[in-house]
């Protein structure tokens, strides 16, 4: 930005400035707007709607939907028709939806933007102070606008090691992984992240030779580890494989047609391509930010408070380049709260059981405490389990690899938690999402009618274990105040 | 083309006559898609070479495909040919070498220098040469935009090395027509020709060796990439690409300024620094593509 030239013209006034349009900035412009404020929302790329919109969560979905439909098929037919991926299949041609999906998508957003009476910026934005923005167009050109309130919203990107020779032609990244015009044979992943286990398990199931590698002992290590034995297991099942407990130590491309990565025990990987998903940054680089009197922390995140206020107070950062959780969901979230608090606008009470769902095959998705988590904070848990097997619902649709884990407080009364692997997880949660929020008891999942079929069944038959573990652990009823973390019951063994 | 053609043996018949003959001979060329790239003779000395060299690195074989339009082109043909009849259409040279093995990419290789027409016409040769080179360098440079935007890097460089794959092949039918006729071509008639018709030969080429629709029309339309139907964002890139091409190593002089404000740098999204950066290749590609020359 500093090389580029001169600025001329007015600085122009606006109440509000967002500075990206993922869904974390949308979310900030709309809510502004709506609060009577003239907004300008600068974004880089020709089309609004971020990394979520046109690198990532809605491209790769769509991927997955094809993926997903294909081996429903078989197994929903039981396998009495004999398809298979056409070997060398272009990639395009499983996404022939994508460009529909994420225009359509991207239309919604520019609507509701117009519809609103916010001004969109195309181009880059860094601070020339911490009120005023410059603007570098594409051709150039330099505007300058200033505004009370700016919203930092720029996202993230793939982190790329120096040791990794990211091309975007052999050796990818999830920003170029849906590039590839033909689906290679065998793929390297390196990372078990939520984009890595996704991209992995998508195309493992479209048949290629998949193989994860990463240090972490299972994928996923947020995640309930029952959870994610499920998912390595269904992984596996479908060609896949997961080298856990190690990493790579040199990554090449043989200059023929393989990818070679060697790992620190020795073990060599050959594959036609690899993706690498070991983390990403947060895009600050070309904000000036100093200008602004900001700084990142030691990790290259904007450290922002409860309300996403930076030590700046009029500015704010909210979405990916804040870091963790880096969900869309919560970063629409965040984008609406800051505008909300920085205006002084009443906000609902926002509860903070934000549900992480992961679009994998099979699916995965949590709210609340694990037990793992639940221990720790209670000293125990009783945990009751539901296998999609035991459900009609999932008979009926051959599903494998399902569960619904609930965890309940030690008194088996409280609920804590929701797991869940298998199909239809990431709208299942929200079931006990709601049931969290509500501080429902348990019991009422036992007490309550869900339609049959139905794979929410799965509450019922997990609540109903629970409330059998209570009744051993407590024939007597639950006493009114709970054993200390000495005393207390251990949880049900696995 | 009335004035431009003159009859060079007597006795053949009216000028307007010669005319109608020979658009009629050359157009039906053009539609009977009975054309095909001509190789450089030393481009075909050099595979034979290394193909029928056992010892050859498979590597230094693949880089020798992959360096020269003609050859790419024909190894993607023979691919995809009855010959081969692989279960899908083989799309770009990567997918080429990774399914057939370097063994069947040797024994195409060699196919290909024996059977390939050598370009000999009389004149043209460094006009011809010319174009190899630039073709290389846009390959490069579209491969590095296509980088940039996270692009698929393996098309963009097919496209930019077969986007003028139309003019030899113009070249060579031009001169093969004039032979057959007995008739002499001026020079502006044949840039008049190639410029017109070089966009729409090429495109019919790579279609003829059943290479995706995307290529076949992003070479098409690689002029005027707006008007592109379902792929204008490839053809828009190749545009950029050959006018970078045409800055690093010719054969048209382009001024390094008029490249900052190229038409399509706005549509493509490529920023003043990122511009820049592609700029500063140009000594890399250049050499890059002296050398294969």
């Amino acid at each position: 930005m500093s090389t580029g030239p001169a600025a001329h013209g007015e600085i122009e006034p606006f109440d509000v400035i967002v500075i990206g349009s993922g869904p974390a900035g949308h979310k900030a412009t709309i809510q502004a707007a709506k609060a009577g404020k003239t907004v300008l929302l600068i974004e880089r790329e020709t089309h609004v709607g971020g990394a979520c919109v046109h690198r990532g969560t809605i491209p790769s979905k769509t991927l997955r939907e094809t993926a997903l439909a294909f081996t429903a098929f078989r197994r929903k037919t039981g396998e009495v028709f004999p398809i298979t991926v056409r070997e060398d299949l272009e990639v395009a041609s499983l996404m022939t939806r994508m460009e529909e999906v994420v225009k359509a998508h991207e239309r919604f957003m520019t609507e509701q933007l117009k519809r609103n009476g916010a001004t969109k910026l195309h181009g880059r934005a860094s601070f020339l102070d911490a009120h005023t923005i410059a603007i570098e167009l594409v051709n150039g050109s330099i505007r300058r606008a200033r505004a009370d309130l700016i919203i930092v919203a720029t996202g993230s990107r793939p982190r790329t090691p120096p040791d990794v020779p990211v091309d975007h032609d052999k050796i990818l990244d999830s920003d170029s992984i849906l590039s590839m015009t033909w689906m290679p044979r065998s793929l390297t992943v390196l990372g078990a992240g939520v984009i890595a286990s996704e991209y992995a398990s998508i195309f493992a199931a479209l048949g290629v030779k998949v193989t994860m590698i990463d240090k972490g002992p299972r994928p996923l290590g947020f995640l309930d580890s029952e959870i994610t034995d499920k998912f390595v297991v269904a992984f596996h099942r479908s060609g896949g494989k997961y080298l856990g407990g190690r990493r790579h130590v040199k990554v090449e491309w043989d200059g023929i047609d393989t990818v070679v990565t060697t790992l620190d025990d020795g073990t060599e990987v050959r594959s036609e391509r690899l993706l690498c998903c070991l983390g990403r940054l947060s895009n600050v680089d070309e904000l000036n930010l100093a200008a602004a009197g900001l700084a990142v922390n030691d990790r290259g995140l904007l450290a922002v408070d409860a309300h996403c206020a930076t030590t700046v107070p009029h500015i704010y950062a909210v979405g990916d380049v804040i870091g963790p959780p880096a969900l869309a969901s919560s970063s629409m979230e965040q984008g609406r709260r800051a505008v909300c608090h920085a205006l002084g606008l009443t906000l609902g009470h926002g509860s903070e059981t934000i549900p992480a769902g992961i679009y994998s095959i099979p699916e995965m998705s949590q709210v609340g405490l694990t037990e793992v988590d639940a221990i720790k904070k209670y000293g125990g848990c009783i945990v009751g389990r539901a296998r999609y097997e035991e459900l009609a619902r999932g008979q009926i649709s051959a599903i494998q690899d399902g569960m619904l884990k609930l965890v309940a407080d030690p008194g088996g009364k409280r609920m804590l938690g929701v797991q869940i692997v298998g199909e239809g997880a990431c709208e299942l949660i929200h079931v006990g999402q709601m049931a969290l929020i509500a501080d429902t008891e348990v019991d009422c999942f036992v007490d309550n009618i869900f339609n049959f079929p139905t794979l929410a069944e799965a509450y019922r038959v997990a609540a109903l274990e629970i409330v059998k573990q209570r009744q051993q652990l407590f024939p007597n009823g639950v006493p009114a105040v709970m054993p200390t973390l000495d005393t207390a019951p251990q949880p049900a063994s696995r | 083309m009335a004035d431009s053609v003159k009859a060079t043996t007597a006795g053949i018949g009216s000028v307007a006559d010669t005319v109608a003959r020979f658009r009629g001979h050359f157009l039906d060329k053009i539609t009977a898609g009975s054309f095909d790239l001509p190789m450089l003779p030393e481009a075909a000395s050099r595979v034979m070479q290394a193909a029928a060299d056992e010892n050859c690195e498979v590597r230094k074989l693949g880089e020798i495909i992959q360096r020269d339009a003609s050859l790419a082109g024909h190894v993607l043909r023979i691919s995809n040919s009855a010959l081969y009849a692989p279960t899908a259409p083989i799309v770009s040279l990567q997918q080429a070498v990774s399914r057939l093995g370097m063994k069947k990419i040797r024994e195409i290789a060699l196919l290909i220098a024996t059977q390939t027409k050598v370009f000999r016409v009389p004149g043209y040769d460094v006009q011809v040469r010319a174009i190899f080179k630039h073709s290389i360098a846009a390959a490069a440079f579209a491969q590095e935009i296509a980088r940039l935007r996270r692009w698929n890097v393996e098309d963009a460089f097919l496209c930019g090395l077969l986007h003028d794959a139309g003019k030899p092949v113009l070249w060579q039918l031009l001169a093969d027509v004039q032979r057959d006729l007995k008739l002499g071509v001026e020079s502006n008639l044949v840039d008049d020709i190639l410029d017109s018709m070089h966009a729409a030969v090429g495109s019919q080429l790579v279609e003829s060796w059943k290479l995706p629709e995307r290529i076949a029309e992003t070479i098409a339309y690689h002029h005027r990439p707006q008007e592109a139907p379902n792929f204008a964002q490839s053809a828009m890139m190749v545009n950029l690409a050959d006018d970078l091409a045409h800055f690093a190593v010719g054969p048209r002089e382009v001024a390094e300024e008029s490249l900052r404000s190229h038409p399509m740098l706005v549509p493509l999204n490529v920023y003043r620094d990122e511009l820049e950066g592609l700029l500063k290749k140009k000594e890399a590609i250049a050499t890059a593509a002296e050398t294969v020359l």
